[in-house]
């Protein structure tokens, strides 16, 4: 169906994982990926003209996070890997990324919805992920509210100039009681329907870019005294 | 258009962007593997993605991340058309800056 034989994929695969592929195998893995943009591309489509969102498109999970979800899953096969290709769409608020979902599992038959934001993991990530079929392949998607985003954005910060267990909800005890503290907080604002309620969202994701700038500003004052010395 | 992004995971912060017309899929994705090509012989632990979008607004709402800690100095954002001096392949690590 792909074109590819799947066992040699996930051959490299187990390359990839031990850190013994080869520049032909990462010609292989490129091309397989490449199978993955009409897929992507149909999704996208749909979602701009249907939904009038504006989505981005990632026909290729980078190599560096696909060593890395191999080497943190021992048993997980390449083929097998979910987020190969993806799309991502941010919206204002949860209803308008309900109306997302909806669309979705309407128009492609198939599709598993993986609610976060219903269920959201010990580290406070929220949003909505969809597994896609199309064209024989599987595309996933991620939908996220401004909030949802503004806090993903905030965790895979501390990741890189903190610790780079924070995504996974580890590490100091600050920066993850602070983002959990964070997720509940906006959940709750993003269920608010009060009057004013789409108000008080905008004034919570402003006020909390400008903690973002504050925490950023800490950071690139650590980077400086670091690099001093 | 179409953007070649070029992130440094151990300093978390963006090295590059380059902006290609759609027409220029190609392209794109052949700078993406040679940048790959660059990063692996070199050790580097980068993320080098091609993303999709209608503008680089529209890039910055759904993948901010890659955006979150820019330094002017250390950063090249190419738009469509324009070249990258010197060329990104060439450059130094920040890192290893003699300031």
């Amino acid at each position: 169906v792909t074109g590819f034989d799947l066992e040699e994929i996930d051959r490299i695969g187990e390359r990839l994982r031990s850190g013994g592929a080869s520049e032909a195998d990462y010609g292989v893995l490129r091309q397989w990926a490449r199978t993955f943009e009409p897929a992507v591309a149909e999704v996208v489509t749909l979602l701009r003209n249907a939904m009038g969102v504006r989505p981005s498109d990632r026909p290729l999970k980078s190599e560096l996070s696909i060593v890395r979800k191999l080497r943190e899953r021992p048993k997980m096969r390449l083929s097998q890997m979910r987020d190969i290709a993806g799309c991502r769409v941010v919206v204002d608020e949860l209803a308008a990324q309900r109306d997302v979902i909806d669309y979705v599992t309407r128009t492609f038959a198939g599709t598993k919805v993986i609610d976060h934001v219903a269920n959201p993991p010990s580290s406070g990530y929220r949003a909505v992920h969809c597994e896609i079929p199309v064209s024989a392949r599987r595309v996933e998607l991620q939908v996220r509210t401004t909030l949802q985003d503004a806090w993903a954005r905030y965790s895979e910060l501390l990741t890189y100039h903190v610790h780079p267990d924070i995504r996974l909800g580890r590490g100091p005890d600050r920066w993850v009681n602070e983002l959990s503290y964070y997720s509940q907080k906006f959940a709750e604002a993003d269920r608010s329907d009060d009057v004013d309620a789409a108000r008080t969202r905008r004034q919570v994701a402003f006020t909390f870019e400008l903690q973002m700038e504050f925490v950023r500003d800490q950071l690139r004052r650590r980077a400086r005294m670091e690099s001093d010395q | 258009m179409i953007y070649v992004i070029h992130f440094d995971v151990s300093l978390g912060q963006l090295i590059s962007m380059e902006e290609f017309d759609d027409a220029d899929r190609e392209r794109a994705h052949a700078r993406r593997a040679q940048l790959e090509r660059i990063a692996r012989e070199r050790g580097d632990a980068a993320e080098i993605v091609t993303l999709g979008a209608d503008d680089q607004d529209a890039l910055r709402r759904t993948h901010g991340r890659y955006f979150e800690y820019i330094d002017a100095g250390h950063t090249t954002i190419t738009r469509y058309g324009e070249v990258a001096t010197p060329p990104l392949a060439v450059r130094e690590r920040p890192t290893e800056r003699a300031d």
